[in-house]
Formats: C-alpha cells, structure tokens, sequence
C-alpha cells in the first residue's frame, strides 16, 4: 500500500471517528446551540426562585398588611378529587384563566379544622393561613395530593371535549364526531341511528299511558325503561334527577352506593332506624379517647378523607386517642412513629360478624355495657336524664310466631284494655298514643313514655286480648343470638386470637362512653350487613351515640334545592313522581308482586323468587344494568350515565355483562355524559362531553363526622374548556338535560320552570338557573347571610361571578349570593359542634335499633326465612344460601382477595401524572408464609386466579397483611381513561400504557353461580357488590 | 425477611452521565502516561526514548480529548467560562477547572518540544502539504535549549499531579456516597490509571507498528508493579473498612450483599484485575510472550481501567441513599448514553490519526536542540497487515 | 462488622497505612471545600423545619403542592413522603412508618463548597438556594447532598432543590408543602424567634427530635419528631417494588425516568 492511500485510510478513518463523536456528542451540542442564549435549558423566571409560581398575596410581617397580586385571583369552590368533596381555594393565573394550585377554603370543615366562621372577612381569612404570626400553622386549611393533582384533569390530554357519537359496534374504541344540536336530535327522536336497525328515542320511551308489562301493573308505565345513572352526588343531581324522576318521570336511577358502601351504609341505617336515607355516624375524632377501626382505614382513605386524617393524626399526636385497626392489610392508620398509641390487628376478609359477635357477647356477658343509658327507653327518658337520643334495647318483640305482629314491638294497641293491665284505654295501631311497652325496673309492663329505667333483658309471656304472647326484650335478642357460638369459634372464624379479642373488648370496655367503632368499605363482602350492624351495635353498647367523643351523626346540609325561602326547586307545574317497581326489584317485597301472587294461587311455593327482591335495599345500581340487560322483571331501552363507571367499580359486572350490554337488541340506547372514556362509557353510543371540576354550578352537603351543618358551593372559576351548544352554553349534564327536557316538551325546564316564593314562575335554561337560585334559597335560610362588602368581593375572585348574578337573580338576592360565593358556601359556626354537657351539637334522634322490627320481619325472596333483626353471626354466601365454600372450597382456592383504597390515587385519577409519578403500580400484599408456599418472593411475578378471571400482579411479600389474604390496593389496573386507543373522526386519541399498569381486584369478580338472572356475587340484604373476601389462587410466574 | 419493607420510595436518576467516566478514564491516562513518558523525554533515558514517545502520543491525545468529555458532563455546557468568571478556590472542582488548562498547556507544549525537531525535519522534506503542515506546527526554525524542555516536562509533570490529586480529592471528598469517601479512592484512580496508561502504550506500540521490545517490558514491568499496587490498596482499603475507618467498605459489602448486579461487577471485576496481573505477571518474563501477548494484555488493562471508572462512578449512583435497593440504571442509547461513550472514543481515534498524519511522533527527540534523524518512512508507522511481523526499529 | 473487628484482619489493619494517609484528607478539608460565608437573605432569621411524624399520615399532599409550585420536572421530587411497613421486633407488630424528606438546609452543607462557581449557596437565613443564571450544571452538589435532596432540572438544566419556598416566605406566606400539610405534621419558622411556633416546639420536644445521618457531619435543619433512628441512616428493608408491569406482565419501566 502507497503511502497516500495509506493516509487516505487514516483520514477516512480520522473522519469516521470525528463523525461518531458528532453523532455521539449531538446532546451537548444542542445545548450549546441553546446555550449561546445563556442557558442550555429554558430560563427560569427568577435566578433563585427558579419557576415557582409568583405569590398570590403577600402579608407584611410586621403590619400584617395583606397585598393582592393583581395577575392571580384566588376563588373558593369544590375538588373532586375525591367523593369527599372538599371545599377548596383555587388560584387562577387572571391572563390564561388557568389554574395554578390548590389549597383548602379556611372556612371549610372538610379543609380545615377548626373552620373559620362565616363571619370572617375575607382578607382575613386570607390573612389566617398566612406566616403572619405562624398563623397558618395552626389555620392550615389544606387539599390532599389528589386536589393538588387534579388541576391535571382541566387540560387532561384523555379529556373528552365534543359530542361523540360511536363508529361500528358498541366498544370498538372509533368514534365521529357531531353537533350537539344533532346529538340532542337523534337521542330525542330515534330512527335508524346506526345503520344497525330502528332505535327507540327519548320520546318513544317516554310513555306514561302504556305499562312496561301488562302482566304485572305494579311495574308501571313504560317510561320506566330509561335508567339513569350516576356516580354519586357531585353536587348537580338535582337536576338529574329532576329531569329523571320529575320531567320524565322513571322509577330506574342508580349512583355507585351500591358498589361503595351500602352494605356499610344499611348496616349502619338498620341500627340508626332509618331504612331510607340509612344514616351513619363517624368518631368525633377530636374528643374520643378510644377507637376501633375495622374495615375503614381513616387517612389512608375514607370519607371525609382530610378531615379524619387530619383529625386522627392530631389526637394521636396530642395523645388523647388510642385506637386499634382491624384489617386485613396493614394501612396509613396504624402509625409506627405513633406506635403506643395505634395498633393494626389483621383479620379474615368477610369475618367482620365474628369479631363484632364476640365483642358483642363479652361486652353483654361482662356487663360491660353502658347500663343505664340503654335502660332508657324513650325520649322522654333521656331528655329527663340529659342525654341525647334513647334506644329499643328494652323494647319488647312479639316472639309467638303466629301473631299477626311477630317480629314487632308489643304497643299499647296490642294490650287492648285488658284489665289489671297499667294500659287503661285501647289507642289505634299507629297512632300517636301507640306507644311501645317496655318492662319497668320491677317488672311492671308500661308505655315507653312513662318509664324512665326499664329492664334490659326480658323474655316472658304478656297477657293481650289475642291471648298470651311470648315478648322479649331486644337486648335479650341480641344476647341469645350472640351466644349462638363461643368466644373461641369466633375467633377461630375470624382469624383473631380469643385472647385478643379479649383484650380488645376489655380496652373497649374500659373508656365506657369515650368507645367508638367505625367502619365502610371493608363491609363491602358477603356479610356486610350483619357486620356492619353487629359492629355499630358496639356503638350503641357503649352508650356513645350522640355523645363527644362518640360516634356523632354531623350537622347536615342546607338544602338548597327544595322548597325553599325564594325559590321552590323541588315542585314546579307539571311535576311527575314516578311509579312502578325499580328495575333493581328494591324497596319493594317479593310478596307484593303479581308473580308471588300467581304462584301462590298456582299452588306453588313461591321461593326462590326467580331472581333476589330486596325489600329492605334502595335502587341499586349493581342490580340496575345486569337485570334489565336480562329483562327480568323488565327489559329497558335507554341508559343516560353521567360520571359513572361500574364497569370498573363493580367487581365481575364486566364479565357478566359485556356481550348483551354491546347487544343493541338489549338495550337500545346508551348516552355518556362525562369528562373522559371510562371502562363504561367506552360502550356507549353517544358522549356527551361533560365539565370538569372548577367548571361545573352546584352544591355539595356534608359527611358525618363533620359536626356541623354545612354546603359547599361550586361556580365555574373558570371557563369550561369543552365545546359550546350553539346557544353558547358550554355542553355539558345540564345543558344536556335542558336541551332534551325543551325537546320533548317536559315540565319543569325552559320558561316558567320554576315558582319563586312571589308567586312568579321563573326560566331554567341554564345551568345557573337553577343553581343560583338553590343559592338564593341557602343564603336566605334561617337567618339570612350578610350582603358582601367590597373588600370580600375583591379578595374572593368572584368578579366572573357577577355577571351571572347580575342576569339571573334580582339585586335584592345578589349581595347575599355573592356572600356565599365568596366564601365557598355556607357554614355553620365551628361552635356549633357541641352541645351542653357531654352532648354534640347534633344528634340522631330516633330510636337506635338493638333489634330492628323493619329488618327482622322482611322475608329472603330466595329462602322465603325471615331475616335476623339484630345482628349475627353469618358466612360468605351466594343469593340461593349457599356458602361460598361449598362451591369454591378452600383446597382449591386457598386465599380471600380484598381490596383497599390507595392513599393517593382514586378510581378516575389514574390519567394524572403528578400522582402516577409517586405511585405508578400496586403490588399485591401477600404475607410472608402464603407467599413461600407457592415459592414466591418480594417483587415476584404472580398470577392470581379466581372464577371470574385471572390477573397478573407483581407481589409486595410482607407480615402487613393477614394470612390467608391478599390485598389489592384499587384505582389501578384501568382499560380507559387514557390507556386504550381510540380513534376520534380516524384520528388517534389516548393510548398510554402506564395508565392502564397495575390490576384492579374487581377484574377477579364473578357472576354468582346460583342465579338465573345473572348478577355478581352481591351481599344478600343490600345488594351491594361483594369486592371483600373473593376466592382465589395465586402462582408464581417467570419474567 | 427484613423487618421493614418499603411500600412507596423515591426513585433518582444518575446525575454524572457516563462522560464523566470517559473523563476520568482519559485524563488518568493523560497524567500517568506522562509519567511514563517522563523517564525518556524529560529525564532523557535512551532506553525508555521508544516508550516514552509512545507515552507521549498516548498523553496528548487523551489530554485533548477529555476535557471535551468534561465539557459534555455539564449540564450547561456553554457556562464553562463562569469557572473562571467565579473562581472558587474551595472547590476541588473549581482547583481543576483551573489545573485542567494548565495540564493542557503544560503537555502540548511539552510534546511540542519534543516533536520540533522531527516536525522541521518534515517540513524540509517536500511532502506537499503535511510538509507545509509540519512547518506550521514547527512554527519557525528556532531553538530551544534543553533545560527549557526540562523545565516543561518538569511543569507538565507537576500539573499532572495536580490533575491525580484533583480528580482523586474531587470524588473521595463526596460524603454523601460512602463509596467514594475514602482516602483509597484517589490511590486506586492512580493504580488503575497506571495499568491503563501501560495497556494503551502497549496497544499503540503494537498498532503504530513500533513494536519496541524495551516498551513491552517496561510496561510489563510497570504494569505488574501497579497490579499489585492496586491489589495492595483494595486490601488495605478492606481493612479499613474491617476495622471500620472507612464507611466505604461496609457500604460497598452492603452493596454486593444485597445486589446480584453488583455481585457479578465485584466478581467480574476481582477476576479481570487478578487475571491481568497474573498473565503480566507472565507474559513479562520472555520477550516472545511480551511480543506475542502484549498488546492483548494492554487492551485488557484498558477495559479493567475503565471498567473501575465506570463501576465508581456510574454503578455508585444507583446505590440508593435512602433507600433500600438500587435505582435503575440502564445505558441509554443516545447522547448521554452509548452513542456518548462511542463518541468520545471515536473524538480520541481521530486525534490519534490526526497527530499521526500531521505530527512525525515517532522522532520525538530527547534534545530539541539536536536536529532530529531523517523522518522514517511513513509505511513504518503504517497498521496495515503488510506491515506486521518484521521487528522494526523506531 | 463486630466479628471482623475482633479479628486478626483487624488488627491487622490498624497497623495497616490509613493512618498514614489522614494528613492528604486534611489537606483536602483544610481550606478546600470548606464553608464559603453565607450571603444575602435575611441575617436575623434562621428557617428550619420540624416534622412531625406522629402527626404524617403519608398522603402526599406536599409533594404534589410541591411539585406544582416550584415547577418540578415530573419524577423530580424537592420533596417526598416514603412509606414503610414496621414490623417491630419482639411483638411482631407491623406498623406503617412515613417519612417526608426534602432538602434539611444543613448548616454545615456539603452540597455547598463543593460547588465550582459559587451558584449554590447558603443564605444567611439558613436557607440553601441555588443561582439557577449561574449554576453550570455538573450535578457535583447533587452528588454531594447525602440526602438526595438535589436534582438536574430537565427544564432548566440546573441544579435544583427545595427553597423553603423562598419566594413564599419572603411575602409572608407558607411553604405549599406546609400550608397543604393533611396532617399538620410540617412546621416552619424561624428558629432565632423564641416566640415562633418552631421555637416553642424544639424546646418542647428537644430531646426527642432527630435528624437524617447526623453522623455526616451536616446539621440537617429539618428535625423529625417520633422518629425510629433506624431510618436516619438508609434503613435495612426489603426494598421498594420499582417494576410497572402492563396486563400481560411485560415491564414498563418507570414512566418518568431520567
Ligand atoms: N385516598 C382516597 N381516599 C378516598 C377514596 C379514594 O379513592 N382514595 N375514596 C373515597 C370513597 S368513594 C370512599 S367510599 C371512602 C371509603 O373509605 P374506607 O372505607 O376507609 O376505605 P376502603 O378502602 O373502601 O375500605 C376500608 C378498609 O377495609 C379493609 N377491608 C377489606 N376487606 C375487609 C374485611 O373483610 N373486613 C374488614 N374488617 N376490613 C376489610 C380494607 O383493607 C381497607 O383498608 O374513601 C373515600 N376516600
Ligand atoms: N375493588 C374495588 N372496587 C371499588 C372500590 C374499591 O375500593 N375496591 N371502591 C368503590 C367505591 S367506594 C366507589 S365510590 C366506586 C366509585 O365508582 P364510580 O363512582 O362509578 O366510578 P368513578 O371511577 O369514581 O367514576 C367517575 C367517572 O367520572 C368521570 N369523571 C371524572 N372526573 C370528572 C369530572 O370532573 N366531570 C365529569 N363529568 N366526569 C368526570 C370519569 O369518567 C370517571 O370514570 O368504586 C367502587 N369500587
Ligand atoms: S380529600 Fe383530597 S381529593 Fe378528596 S375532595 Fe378533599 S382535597 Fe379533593
Ligand atoms: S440536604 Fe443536601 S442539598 Fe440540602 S443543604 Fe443539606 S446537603 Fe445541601
Ligand atoms: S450543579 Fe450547579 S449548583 Fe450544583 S455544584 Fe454544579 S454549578 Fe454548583
Ligand atoms: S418548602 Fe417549598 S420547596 Fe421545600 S419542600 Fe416544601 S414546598 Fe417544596
Ligand atoms: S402533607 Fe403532611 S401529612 Fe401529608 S404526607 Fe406530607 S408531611 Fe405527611
Ligand atoms: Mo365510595
């Protein structure tokens, strides 16, 4: 080789090197390209401060002076982050209208503890949660990492922001998009909307004259079949439901409670007497010495969840609460840092009757009950004593099972006017004056009334005009029914030592009245009910209903949206109540209906009912979809869901129902109305596109717990980003249900929809409408709110509100309005929480129920047997009876799955960065032996098994979960909401994978193998979706 | 099983990016390659000439390049001159940034010296324009006397102890890495840097074609010598730890003992520096084998002297500080990762081209006084396989 | 380690050289990477934070506020809540143990002589910043803070960390991550003011308050009260599950990986 081309080769090769550290030092470059400027990256604002955001005010620390910062408002509104709904201050930059950050409304109780009172200027206010004096360290009134994140939602890349209208099969993820005039149309009107045959509209469907089966009339009219759903309250179901149950006139209305909490919440209503609403109470966190916690995790989630984690942190801190965890995973609440004070004790998934059974039957075997306060069987008896609220613990059930009140409390008009009775006249059934009859100290039988300390435990005969009737005390009930089983089988059941629960019992025992039981959502198995009550039943033993310290009801809400003093928002011209039988066969007993009836005269025994009827249940939606997709007792034609996702909420719903809920022959129309694609609304035929918080009119009530009366208010701070109806209105729940109300000509929207206390009739074509004028009713309430004063309006960022105020409402109404804007809402004086003595504020004033007469006379559609009206011991079981374990026995699947909330994500925020960031996947739990036993270690690959399906999860192997278990921390393991691609007029849309990481254990759901109708596996009483204790099996898998 | 188990724990990324190991690497060869370079050019020992304008070539090719491997490590690149605007003198990143210049300075000039005379040479004799070139670079016909070229060994050689202790005091001062903070850290950075220095100068005395018996030995003999200087302070290092003086240790055993990862480093690691003292051990004793197995044993000094950089420096910052466990690290393909790495070595290749194309290296003289001999024919210094086999004279 | 101590290698070792070599790191402490003086900021105040652990329920709501108030990259935390599980030894007890860390404006700070030009600095305030005009970016102090309380800004390209939120205190507001605290465990202030709430409860809790490594040497100025000494140090646990896996158990990584 010649020399040049020698040192040709050695240039060609110099050169290759000089181009691969071109390539290589590309990085570097491009930022000295960027740098010439002076920085390599984007410039901050500020060469300390960096990018943080300017101060929204600044408070002079010496004067104390407060300055605005004319670029910035901050408003006070609502966080949807959570169901708990709390009230929030947000900034909001005034040139982009966009959010900055959030933080808590200081006047609000779920932000703050203690709240400001109302009467607070502003500034002051603003002042309060400044360095000015440390005052913000004590006046911290906050948001949670979810409130912080969900500013993330407004300019959400997965938010949806036209009307969709679907393209090909329900499901397929391909969408077009249409004006919301020709939406309105199509859903109003029907026809052949997708080339898939003829389509029932709105107007079809709303047919009062015509019943949706004519053999059986009790069902009603056929406007019944459109269901409506919804998630839960976000503070705008009054017009959801005025337009479906009042405008439309549907029976068919469902929110997520049955897939929340209701097990916990009817469990909870039969020992509160109150069927209905089903109350419930939380700890006064504040002043109780002593708490249990089982199957409710107080900062790791719960509702409200700041306020209880707020609370529960300080009094551990402070010292003045001990409290105990019962869970099956190890959570937030039990504080190592505070360690003597809190204690986590695992227990068995759907165990809770046990442990509450035995903590029963030690508390009455000890007398360790609060004595006198249960001896108190009237109001009268506790108002002589000072007390608040009494219980039926002494009130007498009719035992002979053929008299025609068995399962009733004996009254006066069951003795008639025997002689040698203390009863001298006969009073009507029903009447005032039919008292119930208790026991006196003694032994005399007596009008409740009349009697201040009765006998607690009774079992005798009574003499009444029907002859000798065998009665007992409640207190007596529960006794026998507690000691149905020893200690020691239900500890074995449970999975509790018998010497700790023991010891559990004694510590409860020992604070008297200063016990409190919570719990929610670990009653979410297949013996919430009767666990929920037994454990709310300690409550009541204690004596701590009603009392600081105790389990306390809360203050309540002001309802705006009634009948109230300038507005009636609840009647209107023209107003429907709806008929008929719930699609869910709830509120309504199985003996009522034509079928029973035929059956009956047929000569057949009328049980099983073909499907479950819950006499004692509310509509519940996890009965709703699946029964009509069946048909049974009623197919139906439209579905409108509006922020709901039982899809992805209701453990095995997806799996039992997804072939006929694509099926448009089942079911013929489904309308979204919401922010995003979900797991649900993925399926549907039309999205409408929906506000997000921040944007949204509407009023918020309060928790129990919260221990005073309060609303919270919500405006559009800022302008909602979502397309606009051609009338301007930005589209959304409302200017849905008003387009299509106007449509079809339904009362109670458009023109003279709604009476003003002057008599006049007033318009609702807008959201604001109505929801300023629910606030014109709240800030008149009792006594009326101040007018607003300069400095309140300037500090509250409220100017955008004032148009609206200034073209709905009449100026006499604007200034007190405006008031409650500029606070968030209206709150009852934080001084209001307690009462005198050891009395709340507010108290539960109906009998609290030992035993409940409502629940022990309804008869089990499925078994034709009465159900127990106290609480008691019970097993997981399917709709026919059957335990669960005799269909899937524990050798072939060995653990119960349950799950928990996770501490910072919720169901719908998977989509925010900010929180995948800290939480981007849920390990598993598995305790240390049952993970050596199929072989697996910490951070292993598992697949975990049950009859509904199977999943793979990665395994957090560790002593923080009880044995046997295996926990599943939900909000992950999402398909939707930004995981899945879709297509939007062909182009792309959504898609990322790390949305949809993670397993949600309702995925292991299934259909409850005893049913001809399908359905999940649902708790008997309630219905509510069981999530808790589901059967399965776990294996090791290689990556 | 631990008593404790992490449920939520942050994750950090890296924030040195694997220039910095190009950077030590590099610049651990410029300083010891000066040393190796010093017995002949400065001390001017004939014996060592060959080895030393080797050492020479292998000094002013690193020295060039890594401060563009530095440069690429900082995140604002473009700021380098605040270094000087805002000199901190506490700073032993602030102390080099000043050293570094000189060190560059100091062995440019040095290698100046020494290549003039061969550089005036070529440029008298009419090879178009590397003659022109070598004129250029000669830059004048004038003299300078001996003591001035010692004097600029003597400078380059003090700079380039400032270079060890600076890169070795900048890492081992890092309290908040136990791994780093200990006074063996610095010793080893020399140690390994040495065994590099002689792998490279083995390497290049095989690939420029010099090929020179006295070179393999001497470093072979060096090489041994750091191998178990090496070998000395890791033991000496352990003991520390054993007798808990240095945190490293137990930091580093900590490490081992929960990673497979840094298990297969530590074994790696263990096996590749023993391999290589104990086949230098070997290959040293017959200049067959030197011949034979040299330049192998180079490269696998290089690997081992890089590979100790990019164990300390990289794998180190995955050791979490707070946590328990490892963040994850993977080479990334781009910039701050592989193509990176390549980078810079393909910077380093063309400099070491360049330097031959340009530069008559091989007549770097002792004596800048003395005119050099005539300039080898260049086919000598060619890599071509024609030019393999035949020992050649430098 | 005790066993080896004990040993012959240990004996060995204290005849070993290391004690020869301590004047090279004297040389190095000597003079070099010492404290520079402290600079601007107010001289009459020294910021602290005391957290209390009793009162953290690990709900992340500083380190989200956090986030969107100082414009953190996302995965870049100036401050973050871990959460373990305890089990305690002898009772067997388990127990969720949370620790916020952010940056503990240290008053011996190593994260601040090493920097090259100065960018990063120690107000006489206490409070650590960094000149993000100035900073070159070599991450030396990121390496430098033991805590990790330092990171390279992607956006920026600068060394960032935890101001105390300057900008908010100087106009007389709170820190996001204090005034968003769920469980008020964070407490600010100024500690040279006897009469400051942080005052009152140092006094209060003085012999229980702990500090992260204090064995470095660095006088962490954020103080943790209900603290388990096993966690200031990097505490012996099974480590945190790091892997995201999709539905079909293929490995994501880490979405906001740098
Ligand atoms: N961070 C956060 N907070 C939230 C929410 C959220 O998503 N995230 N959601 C809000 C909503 S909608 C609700 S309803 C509340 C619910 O709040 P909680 O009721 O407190 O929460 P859950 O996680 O539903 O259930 C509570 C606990 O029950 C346990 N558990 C599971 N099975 C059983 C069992 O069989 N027996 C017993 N004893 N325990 C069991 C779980 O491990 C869990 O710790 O939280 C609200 N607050
Ligand atoms: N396994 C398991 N299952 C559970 C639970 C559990 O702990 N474990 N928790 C249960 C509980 S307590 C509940 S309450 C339910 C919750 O179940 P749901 O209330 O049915 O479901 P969410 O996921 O809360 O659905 C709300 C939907 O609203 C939409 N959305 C979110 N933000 C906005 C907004 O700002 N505007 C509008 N228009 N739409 C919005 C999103 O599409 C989101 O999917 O899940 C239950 N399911
Ligand atoms: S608890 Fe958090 S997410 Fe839920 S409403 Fe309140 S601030 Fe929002
Ligand atoms: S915590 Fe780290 S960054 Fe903060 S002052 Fe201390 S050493 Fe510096
Ligand atoms: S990254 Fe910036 S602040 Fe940190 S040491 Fe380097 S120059 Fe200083
Ligand atoms: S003080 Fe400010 S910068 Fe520091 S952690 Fe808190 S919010 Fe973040
Ligand atoms: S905000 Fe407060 S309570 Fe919540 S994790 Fe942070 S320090 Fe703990
Ligand atoms: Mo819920």
């Amino acid at each position: 080789m010649d020399n040049s081309r020698r040192r040709l080769l050695k240039g060609a090769a110099a050169t290759g090197g000089a181009a691969a550290f071109a390539v290589g030092y590309s990085g570097p470059l491009v930022k000295m390209a960027k740098g010439v400027s002076g920085s390599a990256g984007e410039k901050p604002n500020h060469h300390i401060h960096g990018n943080s955001l300017a101060p929204e005010y600044s408070v002079d620390l010496e004067s104390g002076e407060l300055s605005l910062n004319p670029d910035q408002r901050t408003a006070f509104t609502v966080c949807y982050g959570c169901t708990t709904k709390c009230g929030v201050r947000v900034r909001v930059d005034n040139r982009t209208d966009e959010v900055l950050r959030t933080i808590g409304n200081p006047y609000h109780p779920l932000s703050s503890e203690p709240h400001l009172p109302m009467r607070t200027p502003v500034v002051e206010a603003l002042k309060n949660v400044s360095a000015y004096q440390d005052q913000g360290l004590a006046g911290r009134s906050t948001a949670c990492a979810r409130g912080n994140a969900m500013i993330g939602q407004i300019q959400s890349p997965h938010r949806v922001k036209h009307c969709l209208k679907r393209v090909g099969e329900r499901g397929e993820r391909r969408w077009e998009r249409v004006s919301f005039e020709t939406l309105i149309e199509e859903i109003c009107e029907g026809g052949d909307l997708f080339g898939e045959g003829q389509v029932d509209g709105l107007r079809a469907i709303h047919n009062h004259d015509e019943p949706v089966d004519a053999a059986n009339p009790e069902y009603g009219p056929k406007a019944n079949q459109l269901l409506l759903m919804e998630a839960t309250d976000y503070g705008r179901s009054a017009i959801l439901k005025r337009f479906g149950f009042n405008a439309f006139g549907t029976r068919n209305y469902g929110h997520h409670g049955s897939y929340c909490g209701l097990a916990f919440r009817m469990g909870s209503g039969a020992l509160m007497d109150d069927m209905a609403k089903f109350a419930h109470v939380k700890p006064d966190y504040t002043r109780a010495k002593f708490a249990l916690f089982i199957g409710t995790a107080p900062s790791q989630a719960g509702n409200p969840f700041k306020r209880q984690g707020r609370l529960l942190a300080e009094a551990r801190a402070k010292g003045t609460l001990d409290y105990v965890v019962i869970d099956p995973g190890l959570n937030a609440s039990a504080s190592h840092a505070a360690a003597e004070r809190s204690r986590w004790v695992p227990i068995r998934p759907s165990s809770d009757t046990a442990f509450a059974m035995a903590m029963i039957q030690w508390l009455i075997e000890h007398e360790a009950y609060a004595a006198d306060y249960l001896a108190m069987p009237s109001p009268e008896a506790v108002d002589a004593a000072g007390e608040n609220g009494h219980t039926n613990a002494t009130h007498l059930v009719i035992e002979s099972p053929d008299h025609p009140r068995h399962g009733h409390f004996l009254r006066r008009s069951d003795m008639g006017t025997l002689a040698g009775h203390i009863v001298k006249d006969s009073v009507d059934a029903g009447s005032d004056a039919d008292d119930i009859m208790v026991v006196e100290a003694g032994g005399t039988l007596k009008p409740s009334r009349d009697v201040h300390k009765a006998e607690l435990f009774v079992e005798r005969e009574v003499e009444t005009p029907d002859g000798m009737v065998n009665v007992k005390s409640s207190l007596a009930k529960l006794r026998d029914t507690a000691n149905e089983h020893t200690l020691e089988e239900y500890a074995e059941h449970c999975g509790i030592d018998a010497r700790i629960i023991q010891r559990i019992a004694e510590r409860f025992a020992a604070y008297g009245r200063d016990a409190v039981v919570d719990t929610h959502g670990g009653m979410m198995s297949a013996t919430g009910f009767y666990g929920a009550y037994g454990l709310m039943m300690l409550n009541l033993l204690a004596g701590s209903f009603n009392r600081q310290g105790g389990a306390a009801l809360g203050g309540g809400k002001f309802n705006g949206t009634g009948k109230g003093p300038r507005y009636d928002l609840a009647d209107f011209p023209g107003k429907r109540g709806p008929q008929g039988v719930f699609v869910s066969r709830t509120r309504f007993a199985y003996e009522d209906t034509t079928e029973y009836q035929r059956k009956v005269d047929a000569g057949k025994n009328p049980y099983p009912a073909k499907a479950p009827w819950r006499a004692l249940a509310p509509p519940i939606l996890t009965e709703q979809l699946a029964s009509a997709l069946d048909g049974y007792p009623y197919p139906i034609k439209a579905v409108i869901g509006c922020m709901a996702n039982p899809l992805y909420g209701q453990a095995g719903l997806h799996k039992t129902i997804i072939d006929k809920l694509k099926d448009p022959k089942r079911l013929g129309l489904y309308v979204a109305i919401d922010g995003f694609i979900n797991e649900t609304n993925r399926f549907a035929d039309y999205i409408v596109p929906d506000s997000v918080m921040y944007e949204v009119w509407g009023f918020t009530g309060a928790w129990s717990g919260t221990l005073t009366k309060m609303t919270t208010a919500c405006w559009p701070i800022i302008e909602p980003r979502q397309d606009k109806t051609a009338d301007g209105e930005p589209i959304s729940m409302e200017s849905f249900f008003i387009a299509t109300a106007k449509r079809l000509g339904l009362p109670g929207f458009g023109d003279d929809a709604i009476p003003g206390a002057d008599g006049k009739l007033y318009p609702l074509n807008r959201a604001e409408d109505f929801f300023l004028r629910a606030a014109a009713n709240i800030a008149h309430m009792d006594e009326p709110l101040p007018e607003i004063n300069k400095s309140d309006a300037l500090h509250s960022g409220i100017e955008p509100l004032l148009p609206h105020l200034t073209r709905t409402l009449p100026a006499s109404e604007r200034g007190r309005v405006a008031y409650l804007y500029a606070r968030g809402g209206r709150f009852e004086d934080h001084s209001a929480a307690l009462g005198e003595g050891k009395k709340l504020g507010h108290a539960w004033s109906r009998a609290l129920c030992v035993y409940n007469p409502q629940v022990g006379t309804t008869i089990n559609s499925q078994t034709g047997e009465r159900l127990s009206g106290t609480p008691c011991f019970d097993t997981p079981r399917f709709a026919d009876g059957t335990p669960m374990r005799d269909v899937y026995p524990q050798d072939e699947w060995p653990l119960l799955a349950f799950s928990y909330k996770s501490n910072v994500m919720n169901s719908y925020a998977i989509g925010l960065e900010r929180l995948r960031m800290i939480k981007p996947y849920n390990p598993v739990l598995m305790h240390t032996e049952d993970a050596a036993r199929v072989g697996v270690k910490h951070g292993d690959t598992v697949r975990i098994e049950s009859p509904g399906g199977e999943v793979l999860a990665l395994a957090l192997v560790s002593n923080g979960v009880m044995k046997g278990a295996l926990g599943i921390e939900h909000s992950f393991g999402h398909t939707e909401l930004g995981a899945s691609e879709h297509l939007i007029d062909g182009q792309p849309f959504a898609g990322n994978d790390w949305v949809g990481a993670g397993v949600n254990i309702n995925d292991l759901g299934f259909a409850d193998p005893t049913r001809q109708v399908a359905g999940t596996w649902l708790e008997g009483v309630s219905g509510a979706s069981v999530r808790q204790g589901l059967p399965i099996r776990v294996s090791f898998v290689e990556r | 099983m631990s008593l404790v188990t992490e449920v939520v724990v942050p994750r950090y990324g890296i924030a040195w990016y694997p220039w910095a190991v190009q950077y030590f690497f590099l610049i651990a060869l410029s300083y010891t390659s000066l040393w190796v370079a010093a017995p002949g050019i400065i001390l001017g020992k004939q014996h060592w000439l060959a080895t030393s304008r080797l050492a020479l070539l292998a000094c002013v090719s690193t020295t060039l390049v890594a401060p563009v491997a530095l440069l690429a490590d900082l995140h604002q690149p473009l700021r380098f001159w605040h270094f000087y605007a805002h000199p901190t003198p506490w700073s032993w990143m602030s102390i080099g940034s000043f050293l570094l210049p000189l060190h560059l300075a100091a062995t440019l000039l040095l290698a100046w010296l020494a290549w003039r005379p061969a550089l005036k040479t070529r440029a008298q004799a009419g090879d178009g324009w590397f003659s022109r070139i070598a004129g250029w670079i000669a830059w004048g016909d004038w003299q300078v006397s001996r003591k001035i070229m010692v004097l600029a060994g003597l400078a380059a050689l003090a700079t380039s102890v400032g270079m060890m202790v600076y890169t070795g005091a900048e890492v081992a001062i890092v309290k908040g890495r136990p791994l780093w903070h200990t006074v063996w850290l610095p010793f080893m950075f020399v140690a390994t840097g040495t065994i590099g220095a002689c792998g490279l100068i083995l390497v290049l005395n095989r690939i420029s074609g010099l090929r020179s018996p006295d070179t393999n030995r001497q470093m072979l003999a060096i090489m041994v010598g750091a191998c178990v200087a090496a070998g000395f302070i890791a033991l000496t290092w352990f003991l520390d730890g054993a007798n808990a003086v240095s945190g490293s240790v137990a930091a580093a055993l900590d490490s081992i003992d929960q990673s497979a990862a840094w298990r297969s480093t530590a074994i790696e690691g263990g096996i590749a520096g023993v391999l290589l003292a104990v086949l230098a051990f070997l290959a040293r004793r017959t200049p067959g084998r030197r011949r034979a197995f040299g330049w192998m044993l180079g490269l696998l000094a290089l690997h081992v002297a890089w590979m100790f950089r990019w164990v300390v420096l990289m794998n180190v910052q995955t050791v979490a500080r707070n946590s328990a466990g490892f963040h994850d690290y993977h080479v990334a393909f781009g910039s701050y990762g592989l193509t990176g790495i390549i980078g810079i070595f393909g910077l380093w290749l063309t400099a070491l081209l360049l330097i031959e194309l340009l530069v008559p290296w091989r007549e770097a003289s002792l004596d800048p006084q003395r005119d050099a001999p005539p300039a080898a024919p260049i086919s000598n210094a060619s890599v071509s396989a024609a030019s393999q086999g035949a020992p050649r004279h430098g | 380690m005790d066993p080896i101590r004990r040993s012959l290698l240990g004996q060995m070792a204290r005849l070993s050289a290391g004690a020869a070599m301590v004047p090279l790191s004297s040389v190095a402490s000597a003079g070099i990477n010492d404290q520079p003086a402290r600079r601007e900021g107010d001289p009459n105040k020294r910021y602290g934070m005391l957290i209390d652990l009793r009162q953290c329920i690990g709900c992340q709501a500083c380190t989200v506020s956090c986030h969107i108030e100082n414009d953190a990259p996302l995965g870049n935390f100036r401050t973050i809540v871990s959460q373990l599980e305890v089990e305690q030894e002898g009772t067997g007890e388990v127990a969720t143990f949370m620790l916020p860390r952010l940056c503990n404006h240290c008053d011996n700070p190593p994260c601040v002589p090493v920097c090259p030009v100065q960018a990063t600095f120690q107000r006489q305030d206490g409070i650590v910043v960094v000149d993000n005009d100035r900073c070159v970016g070599c991450a030396y102090c990121v390496n430098a803070c033991p805590y990790d309380a330092r990171f390279i800004n992607e956006k920026t390209q600068t060394a960032d960390k935890c101001t105390f939120c300057a900008h908010r205190l100087e106009a007389g507001l709170l820190p996001a991550c204090v005034e968003s605290c769920v469980g008020g465990a964070r407490i600010i202030g100024d500690m040279r003011d006897p009469q400051s709430e942080i005052s009152r409860l140092m006094a209060e809790h003085h012999d229980e308050l702990m500090v992260l490594q204090p064995e470095k040497g660095t006088l962490p100025q954020v103080f943790y009260l209900g603290m388990d000494e096993r966690f200031t140090k990097r505490p012996e646990a099974e480590p945190g599950i790091w892997d995201v896996i999709n539905e079909a158990g293929k490995e994501l990584g880490y979405e906001f990986g740098h």
